[in-house]
């Protein structure tokens, strides 16, 4: 694919999307609601010129779902560990600001493991350092260095999930440069 | 219908109660990015539990993929947002270091370069 079609097929999603939404709203899909929408997807289009967003290479369906389990899993797990510190000396709880050097050179990558980190109690991104791929993160319930270490382990190992469910061109190239070796 | 109410009963009790322990954090917990994960993520999943009792309740398909679009846009928004103020809040250096355990990017607790 050449930039060109990228964008244009990036760009499509995002509309195809936008009607997606429209149709939602509506709840019921006829004629006249499906026009109005792609008349309506059409203005946007024309005012904003809907931002390209990257596009992927590959998608695996297994990963992308296991990868979707455990964000649920981890999401009721840690939220429940965060009730338990709210109804419990909550005054006492201390947390951490730790650093992860992300592996993924791929933009997307990065806005799905940050949204992921955030959204889960526990872990809140506080910072990006994308010049030296850095990601700063504040986690919380953290009392001593090997609490911050399993933190990070955490945050690595669902961008590793997340890094195999979604193939980007980026990280497919970073792939193929370094020979697979971790870094 | 005995056993879409009790889904909707035991969906709608366990969402309140991740709500209501999202807002006693919020008052309990010591700064203001504990009070952040507090604020943000017991709140999100208590909503996605609601909406989720709601929906067997609600009918229709047509009348329920409203409350999809809700909980799809809480899950784009909420991380959005708490990382826009976590953000404002780490560079603006207003982290008090008494409740990290550790800093590792040493700047958090300080004055900001």
């Amino acid at each position: 694919m050449t930039p060109a079609v990228r964008a244009a097929v990036s760009r499509l999603g995002m509309a195809a999307w936008l009607l997606a939404v429209w149709l939602l709203l509506w709840g019921r899909a006829g004629a006249q609601i499906l026009i109005g929408g792609v008349v309506i997807v059409a203005i946007v289009y024309l005012v904003t010129r809907l931002p390209a967003v990257p596009t992927l290479k590959r998608v695996r369906p297994p990963a992308l779902a296991l990868a979707g389990l455990e964000f649920a899993w981890d999401l009721l797990v840690s939220s429940v560990v965060i009730g338990r510190h709210a109804l419990h000396r909550p005054r006492q709880v201390r947390g951490a600001i730790i650093e992860v050097s992300a592996r993924t050179r791929s933009e997307l990558i990065v806005l799905a493991v940050t949204a992921s980190i955030s959204l889960r109690p526990g872990t809140l991104l506080v910072d990006l350092d994308w010049e030296r791929h850095l990601l700063r993160i504040h986690a919380m319930p953290v009392r001593s260095q090997d609490e911050a270490d399993s933190t990070r382990d955490g945050v690595l190992g669902t961008e590793r999930r997340l890094m195999r469910a979604l193939v980007t061109s980026e990280d497919a190239l970073e792939e193929d440069e370094s020979t697979g070796e971790d870094r | 219908m005995r056993a879409a109410d009790a889904v909707t009963a035991v969906l709608l009790l366990a969402g309140s109660g991740f709500c209501a322990v999202g807002a006693l954090g919020m008052l309990r917990f010591p700064d203001l990015l504990t009070r952040l994960h507090a604020a943000t993520k017991p709140q999100t999943i208590g909503l996605l539990l609601v909406l989720a009792g709601v929906a067997p309740q609600a009918g229709p398909v047509t009348a329920v993929t409203p409350l999809a679009l809700v909980a799809v846009f809480q899950l784009i928004t909420a991380p959005v947002t708490a990382q826009a103020i976590a953000g404002a809040a780490y560079r603006a250096g207003v982290i008090d270091p008494a409740t990290l355990t550790l800093d590792e990017s040493g700047r958090g607790s300080g004055a900001g370069p």
